[in-house]
């Protein structure tokens, strides 16, 4: 089966759901936005954790709720959308021109698979939100057996979340990238044991508000220019060695100790995904993560938004006869992003050379992923959100914590959740213990009050996803 | 207690051969243990994937007889076996202008073993052939293939099942009696050799016995502990570990056939090689390593050494290679019968027994093994009737009490829900329907689900995610589908449970 569209967006993460509806907004029709999962929002519905759209909404939201925000928006503008709908390629239409390089090429066909079978549609342009893969075991080039129990954290992530399993026990998280960092802290919470963070580099590759709140808080040893140079275990780990490594990457001789553990949870490294766009052809955009990787979700939204425009004005060009812009690509803020990026970087270092040199005590405001240095005198900071933080951080440190509450009679087995005001940090893990014996029955709203007066009066334990309730033959969902 | 008339030990490439090939007789009821939850865990599943064409082993052994009658017949059986091959060819490139010389002794090695399209070529061919300037010359070889060595053991085993072969899994094979003779003095040349094999039921725990008349050793690395077991100390495995990486598929050029260096002959291996898997990812390896007393006969470790040493000759063959596209590294271990001292060079061993009649032993079946399992398996077959030609003769045949196994239906279709058709794993393009099919191909030879059991059958989890999305989907249409217990659900052997417990009870 072959269907016309205009615009046909790929992914219904962040960067899918924000071009899409941008799209509409700007009067554009005959759009679709396909997703390979059985539910829109991509890799945030199991991002459970807070701390997204600080910076664009300048409001902490949970992984769900960001998406919620822009499923909603879906629904009221009557956009349509396909889930479990992959795309297996997308290739110029007019292959010949496209091969030929002599002609024009702008069309695409895009191939879906889709559980009844394959369809195909044609498009006057194409946005791939495809988003990006975890680096694994191989591409870390990690020595050893090949036992159960070695998970990527982005699939840990998914398994503890979304499915109720726990991976393990006792882990070893390999590589500091974010997901690692929030794994660390969510296993911890969860009661397993994370041993420590190894980090190949000199510098962990987090932000600094997650090396506080995920490690920190939990006292949880980082190591940096430190491998894991062998597994071990037959049918599930048993442990594992580290060795630090000197500037060439070579083992330090003396430096490996060994672990026992039941799990390691790597965090090495993301590369975007786009290789099921076959042809490089005009008219087919890129944006978010599998254009490039981003640490905030908030740019995310910016460049699914940017893009947008990006197509509207190559459909105009199109429709008015003239040729399109040059680019075969949108890179809508990837020089922005870089710059930001670069310059975060040369923050982190210099505070920290800084802080050397002077000896000055600092505390790292964690409100948002600016990570400032903030002093004992309540100086320093971008917004000024900073020295309020400062206060309670010695006075009364609190963190608000995210988790997830047991469903009965629900489409899935787990409803996330989070406190609506900071709590104290040393009672975090009294609060699981609260949170465990908890349980709610479906259908669950967001916002929905699962325990009042949570640990203190006034803070509430809110559900921040929806979870419909299953029918009793156990075959269909209903509302 | 189960009687067999044959009953084979291990279910790898060469057991699965063999009991095909018995089995295609209908009067013979034909067993087979395995102490692995599945067929291809061992050594059968992990290998280069390359049909050899039998111009590296010495003239008048078993291992070039039986390795060019492999590779000549090859072909048909494939198509039999509705396994995909490709007749690629293959190069041994001369690094070293002194190397020609070589490759010329290699070539009349070759042809004495009667191996056909052979052909020493020039720089320049070289260059053609291989994509770019590959040595001073190489000597092309046409009748080499690659295939995929899962699907091929996997595809023997099914053919065998379907036969009526009975799979026993995760039975390991812990004692060996001759009935009605005492161990201490095995019968003499004229007897019938009844055997009594005690298993270890890895599911259950418990002690299981089988009756055969006829036993088959075709135990790969624990081939001489067997053989052990009835009394035989002549051999002795020297496990030699070779290791590899798999490099994604997509890379700016193309390998379209196997690449290897010279032999070296000191190294009892074929040379760390690049060879393109028919799937289209590029295998670099696999090194030589022998194992120590003192690690264990399975010890599939990667190392750290030699993954940088396998990046280093990887290069040096194709200074194109991009090493960082390394997806997953994993090693094999050849059963070999010669230690490193001895040079590493030793023939296959297939025999009857003298002293322990009815007992066929193959010891040694390392390289070239898997391009030899068909004529093994005739050669093995052939015996297997001569014994019990002259066993009938010699005293009353048993009749196998039990009826023979009930699955000789066709492999049943998945049948067709609606739903099925949606894509599991993106990175190979692999749909539910395929992976609920895998694992009704598992139960049907009477293996045991794991997780890697439905990658050797499918490709999932072997893409560039490397299972990091697809594993999740996994889990999820088979405990919806075929009501499995993902907390039961096993990774690779026995033991290796995925999760531990649930996050909220």
């Amino acid at each position: 089966m072959r269907i016309k569209k205009n615009v046909v967006v790929i992914g219904g993460g962040p960067a899918g759901m924000a071009a899409v509806i941008s799209l509409k907004e700007r009067g554009i029709e005959d759009i679709i936005l396909l997703e390979k999962e059985n539910r829109l929002g991509g890799v945030l519905s199991q991002c459970i954790h807070d701390g997204f759209g600080l910076i664009y909404y300048r409001k902490n939201y949970s992984g769900p709720e960001y998406s919620a925000l822009y499923e909603q928006k879906i629904a009221e503008k009557e956009i349509p959308y396909l889930t479990e709908a992959t795309v297996l390629s997308v290739r110029s239409l007019d292959a010949e021109a496209y091969r030929s390089l002599d002609a024009e090429s702008y069309r695409s066909l895009v191939t879906v698979q889709t559980a009844e079978g394959t369809l195909e549609y044609e498009a006057n342009a194409v946005i791939a939100a495809t988003g990006c893969r975890e680096r694994g075991r191989g591409l870390a080039g990690i020595p050893g057996t090949r036992p159960a129990g070695i998970y990527t954290a982005g699939t840990a992530q998914a398994l503890i979340n979304l499915q109720n399993f726990m991976p393990g026990r006792k882990a070893l998280i390999v590589g500091s990238g974010d997901i690692g960092l929030i794994m660390a802290r969510r296993i911890t919470l969860e009661g397993g044991q994370v041993l420590c963070v190894v980090e190949k580099e000199d510098i962990p590759g987090g932000l600094k508000r997650n090396i506080i709140q995920c490690l920190e808080d939990f006292a949880i040893p980082l190591y940096t220019n430190t491998i894991v140079s062998n597994v071990y275990g037959k049918e599930r780990v048993s442990g594992a060695d580290i060795s630090q490594i000197d500037a060439e990457g070579n083992v330090v001789a003396g430096s490996t100790r060994f672990y026992a553990c039941d799990t390691l949870i790597l965090s090495v490294g993301l590369i975007p995904e786009e290789d099921m766009v076959e042809d490089r052809h005009r008219g087919v955009f890129l944006c978010g993560n599998s254009l490039y990787v981003h640490d905030l979700v908030d740019d995310v939204t910016l460049e699914g938004e940017m893009v947008a425009g990006q197509v509207e004005t190559f459909l105009m060009k199109l429709a008015a006869g003239q040729a399109p812009d040059e680019t075969r690509f949108a890179y809508p803020g990837i020089e922005t992003m870089r710059k930001k990026r670069a310059q975060l970087v040369k923050r982190k270092k210099d505070m920290a050379r800084k802080k050397a040199e002077t000896g000055a005590k600092t505390i790292t405001c964690i409100m948002c992923p600016n990570s400032c240095e903030i002093t004992y005198d309540l100086e320093g900071g971008m917004c000024g959100k900073g020295p309020e933080y400062v206060k309670n951080e010695i006075l009364n440190p609190k963190r608000t914590l995210t988790s997830s509450v047991k469903v009965t009679g629900g489409a899935i087995p787990l409803v996330s959740v989070k406190t609506t005001n900071g709590i104290p940090k040393e009672k975090l893990m009294d609060a699981m213990k609260l949170i465990a014996e908890l349980g709610a029955t479906a259908p669950v709203v967001p916002g929905q009050i699962l325990c009042k007066d949570f640990m203190e009066e006034g803070t509430d334990l809110v559900a921040t996803k929806a979870v419909k309730r299953y029918s009793l033959d156990n075959t269909s969902e209903i509302e | 207690m189960k009687q067999f008339d044959v009953l084979i030990i291990g279910a790898g490439v060469v057991g699965n051969a063999i009991a095909r090939e018995i089995s295609k007789k209908n009067t013979v009821t034909v067993g087979v243990l395995e102490k692995e939850p599945d067929t291809a865990f061992g050594i059968s599943g992990r290998n280069s994937g390359v049909l050899h064409a039998g111009f590296n082993n010495k003239p008048g052994s078993f291992m070039a007889k039986l390795c060019v009658q492999g590779s000549e017949g090859f072909e048909k059986e494939a198509a039999e076996l509705k396994l995909p091959f490709k007749k690629t060819g293959k190069l041994i490139t001369a690094g070293f202008e002194e190397d020609l010389a070589r490759l010329q002794k290699l070539k009349e090695q070759g042809e004495a073993n009667g191996v056909k399209e052979l052909r020493i070529i020039g720089r320049e061919e070289l260059e053609t052939l291989a994509g770019y300037d590959a040595g001073f010359g190489a000597l092309w070889s046409g009748m080499t293939g690659i295939f995929d060595p899962f699907q091929y053991t996997i595809a023997l085993a099914e053919a065998a099942a379907e036969q009526g072969t009975e799979y026993l899994f995760g039975r390991q094979v812990v004692e060996i009696a001759p009935k009605g003779k005492s161990q201490a003095a095995p019968s003499n040349a004229a007897g019938s050799g009844s055997f009594l094999v005690t298993a270890e039921n890895h599911s259950t725990g418990e002690r299981e016995q089988y009756r055969t008349e006829i036993l088959i050793n075709s135990a790969g690395l624990f081939a001489d502990e067997i053989c052990r077991m009835v009394g035989i100390n002549d051999y002795k495995i020297h496990p030699c570990r070779g290791e590899y990486h798999i490099l994604e598929k997509r890379q700016p050029w193309l390998l379209e056939l196997p690449i290897y260096p010279i032999p070296n002959e000191k190294d009892g291996g074929l040379g760390v090689h690049l060879t393109p898997a028919i799937h289209g990812n590029i295998l670099i390896g696999p090194s030589a390593e022998y194992l120590t007393a003192e690690q264990e006969r399975e010890e599939y470790s990667t190392t750290r050494d030699v993954m940088v040493r396998l990046n280093e000759e990887g290069v040096a063959l194709f200074p194109e290679l991009n090493i960082g596209d390394c997806i997953h590294s994993f090693s094999g271990i050849r059963p070999k019968l010669a230690s490193e001292a001895e040079g590493g060079y030793a023939d296959f061993v297939i025999e009857e027994s003298k002293r322990v009649p009815g007992f066929i032993q193959l010891v040694g079946i390392e390289s070239p093994g898997m391009t030899a399992s068909i004529p093994i398996a005739r050669m093995v077959a052939q015996m297997t009737e001569e014994i019990r030609v002259r066993n009938k003769s010699c005293e009353a045949q048993w009749q196998g009490s039990e009826s023979k196994s009930a699955q000789t239906g066709l492999l049943q279709a998945v049948s067709g829900e609606p739903g099925d058709e949606k894509m599991l794993c993106r990175c190979e393009g692999i749909t539910e329907r395929a992976v609920l099919e895998a694992y009704d191909r598992i139960l049907y030879i009477g293996a045991i689900p794991t997780v890697k059991g439905l990658k050797n059958r499918t490709r999932v989890t072997m893409g560039n995610c490397q299972g990091s999305f697809c594993t999740i989907n996994i889990i999820e249409v088979l405990e919806k589908k075929r009501n499995v217990d993902p907390l039961a659900l096993l990774w690779n052997g026995f033991g290796s449970l995925m999760f531990e417990g649930r996050v909220k009870e």
